[in-house]
């Protein structure tokens, strides 16, 4: 699947998309290895201050919001994209 | 003493020259808050809503609010009231920066301009001394040039909100920019300020505004700088990256209107995003006055072909030049934005404007001979900026466009093509992808506007709460509330985004602590409520019916083509008669009586 990273979890990881090929059948799954891989700075920007992801950080499955589809535990298919935004606002 | 409110009201008529100051009607005050409200409620008062907004009988209303000018965080908003010159609406149109603070520091709750001068002229403020001074070796000249010619002779640190070239030659959708770059945007209150030959209003005041409870409101300061400076949008996104970040999320969930909303997909849209904004363009964030936030872009190109320097572009330009254009070239994109700028012309209209005339010009509809020989394709980035130049300058083809978009579709025969609710353009949000945000688009007091009711926020952002954009269940009320809210927000002299940390409860303590009027958070929605049906009531007498409450024919019969957003259509007719009853209107959207008694309006 591919992941795309916007605002500033771009310079976190330092790209603007990437190739995952390494099995996470749910979001969660794959936010907890993000989170490994990327560190604490990248888990502040996509968890919540009591646990778990999301709260102001969106999540869109194939341009879905995880929380119209099955949230966190929604199954990722290998043809998947994955995008991930931190809090963001405007107008 | 005065609280909040200075109490006094600046009218000048320049018909005949005469300069007063009026005691503000406390008991309209207390009702309607400032600002957007209390002049709304002064114009309804003072003009028949038939009459040709570019006539002497209009009038032009500069407002702060009761916050204003106050140490609160982020109240550096006023708004132009006036009868619009775009759609013949009751127009309020919202602008930061520090001109709204600093007519109170002068003493004015609001200045009022009438009648029309027959020569060129400026208003120059400062405190008590008012003068209507000659014009005429400013007239022609752009915003910069305009601001700067009356420092150099009034002061250095003066306030100044002036037209350019656009409001002049009485562009439908000129704007009025204040301090150089910030923007009375929409509606076309520049084009009334250039009908009455006013080319600025110049301030410096020196006064300090009253607070009734100055330990209460220190500690309702300090709550709302806590809440906005914490929270993660308003502490550091908006900051860091600017309302232009919205690209990459609007066009994820697939409502990025693209190619005059033929689609609500544009597959490179990143290239002008606010991501690549901060990486190439941003010379530094701007704040408006007590602004803890700082969205505004101070930004520039170095790209020889569109070189220059200024602010912007915001979210909605970027889309307007952006996809809604075709174009993904961020130096072209930016380039228009600081034309628009100079020339002092609303980047929304303009850019929607030209997107309809690509339309029609795919279409066949338009031709050459039409252009005066410019191609102009959906994607013709070099073309679009130099229709935005001819647009404020009225020249060739750009005179034909300077009427807006309503009227160049309807003149080329396919009203179809403009994409308007209530002759005004619709903003960067595709209804058919966010359905209640259309509600709110199909029932703005002053047609196309985002700002009135900006349910984006729970729709597709998330903040305070997510809802799921695809449903129509729950949107009425959610549209209300929104609208209700950014009515009395708007009336404060706040700026919309403090509400990404704050809410109506903070408003109502921030405003009772200032004033010394006791506001409960249910008296400051209900003066949101009433200034809404206020509105309402000004539109329908000028003409409008229950019947405009529309969205074009292609939002509601022709499905978005590609992303996420596939195959959606607006759902208005769903929404609409559950929203009438919210509001306490009939089956026709009129008020009735009952509400009216309700809202202390009749």
């Amino acid at each position: 699947m591919v992941i795309k990273y916007y605002a500033t979890l771009r310079d976190i990881t330092r790209t603007k998309e990437e190739t995952w090929q390494s099995p996470t059948p749910t979001l969660q799954d794959l936010l907890n290895a993000l989170c490994n891989k990327y560190g604490s700075t990248f888990q502040k920007w996509v968890s919540c201050e009591n646990g778990g992801y999301g709260c102001l950080s969106i999540f869109l499955i194939n341009g879905q919001d995880y929380r119209s589809l099955n949230g966190l535990q929604t199954q990722l298919n290998q043809t998947d994209i994955i995008s991930i935004f931190p809090p963001i606002a405007g107008g | 003493m005065m609280f909040g409110w200075t109490g006094v009201i600046l009218r000048v008529n320049l018909t005949n020259g005469e300069i007063k100051k009026e005691p503000t009607n406390m008991q309209d005050a207390r009702l309607f808050i400032g600002a957007r409200g209390l002049a709304s409620k002064i114009l309804s008062d003072e003009i028949d809503p038939k009459i040709d907004p570019l006539s002497p009988a209009n009038k032009l209303i500069f407002a702060p609010g009761p916050l204003s000018g106050t140490m609160a965080p982020s109240m550096g908003r006023y708004n132009v009231v006036c009868k619009a010159a775009l759609n013949g609406v009751i127009a309020a149109s919202n602008s930061g920066g520090s001109f709204g603070p600093e007519v109170k520091f002068a003493g004015y709750d609001m200045i009022i301009v009438e009648g029309a001068a027959k020569k060129p002229v400026y208003l120059w403020i400062f405190d008590d001394e008012v003068e209507i001074r000659d014009a005429s070796d400013l007239w022609g000249k752009n915003v910069p040039d305009t601001t700067d010619a009356i420092r150099a002779v009034t002061d250095e640190d003066a306030k100044v909100a002036c037209i350019g070239p656009g409001g002049e030659k009485k562009v439908l959708f000129a704007n009025i920019m204040n301090e150089m770059h910030r923007a009375a945007g929409r509606s076309g209150v520049g084009a009334v300020m250039g009908s009455k030959n006013l080319k600025a209003v110049a301030v410096v005041g020196t006064k300090p505004i009253e607070v009734a409870d100055p330990e209460a409101f220190e500690k309702a300061v300090i709550d709302a700088r806590k809440k906005i400076s914490e929270h993660p949008v308003g502490g550091t996104g908006l900051r860091v990256y600017g309302t232009d970040v919205l690209v990459n999320i609007l066009n994820g969930v697939g409502s990025l209107p693209t190619r005059n909303f033929h689609d609500g997909y544009f597959p490179s849209a990143d290239k002008f995003g606010g991501e690549t904004l901060t990486a190439k363009y941003l010379t530094r964030p701007k704040g408006c006055f007590s602004c803890i936030i700082s969205c505004g872009r101070v930004t520039k190109v170095t790209n020889p072909k569109y070189a220059g320097e200024g602010e912007g572009p915001e979210y909605e330009t970027a889309w307007g030049f952006g996809s809604d254009c075709g174009v993904d070239d961020m130096d072209a994109i930016t380039k228009a934005n600081y034309l628009c700028n100079e020339l002092g012309i609303d980047t929304i209209t303009c850019a929607t404007t030209i997107a309809c005339a690509m339309d029609l010009y795919e279409s066949g509809y338009i031709t050459l001979k039409d252009t005066g020989g410019l191609a102009i394709p959906f994607g013709s980035a070099e073309n679009m900026v130099k229709l935005v130049e001819m647009i404020g300058n009225r020249e060739g083809f750009g005179d034909q466009l300077a009427e807006g978009s309503y009227r160049l579709a309807k003149r080329y025969g396919h009203p179809e093509f403009s994409m308007t609710a209530k002759m005004q353009e619709m903003p960067a949000y595709d209804p058919r992808g966010v359905q209640g945000i259309g509600l709110h688009y199909a029932t703005s007091n002053r047609g196309g506007c985002h700002v009135r009711g900006y349910t984006i926020s729970p729709e597709v952002l998330g903040v305070p709460f997510k809802v799921d954009q695809h449903a129509t269940e729950g949107k009425p009320q959610l549209v209300k509330t929104f609208q209700d809210l950014t009515a009395a927000l708007d009336s404060t002299g706040s700026c919309l985004f403090a509400t990404f940390g704050i809410g109506a409860d903070e408003l109502a303590a921030l405003l009772s602590a200032v004033t010394g009027v006791h506001y409960s958070t249910e008296d400051f929605m209900k003066a949101g409520d009433r200034i809404w049906n206020l509105e309402r009531l000004f539109d329908l007498k000028a003409g409008f019916t229950g019947k405009d409450d529309r969205l074009p024919d292609r939002i509601m019969k022709e499905p978005i083509q590609t992303g996420p957003s596939k195959g959606e259509v607006s759902h208005l007719d769903k929404m609409l008669p559950e929203y009438y009853k919210l509001r306490g209107w009939d089956t026709k959207g009129v008020p009735t009586e009952e509400k009216l008694q309700e809202l202390s309006l009749i």
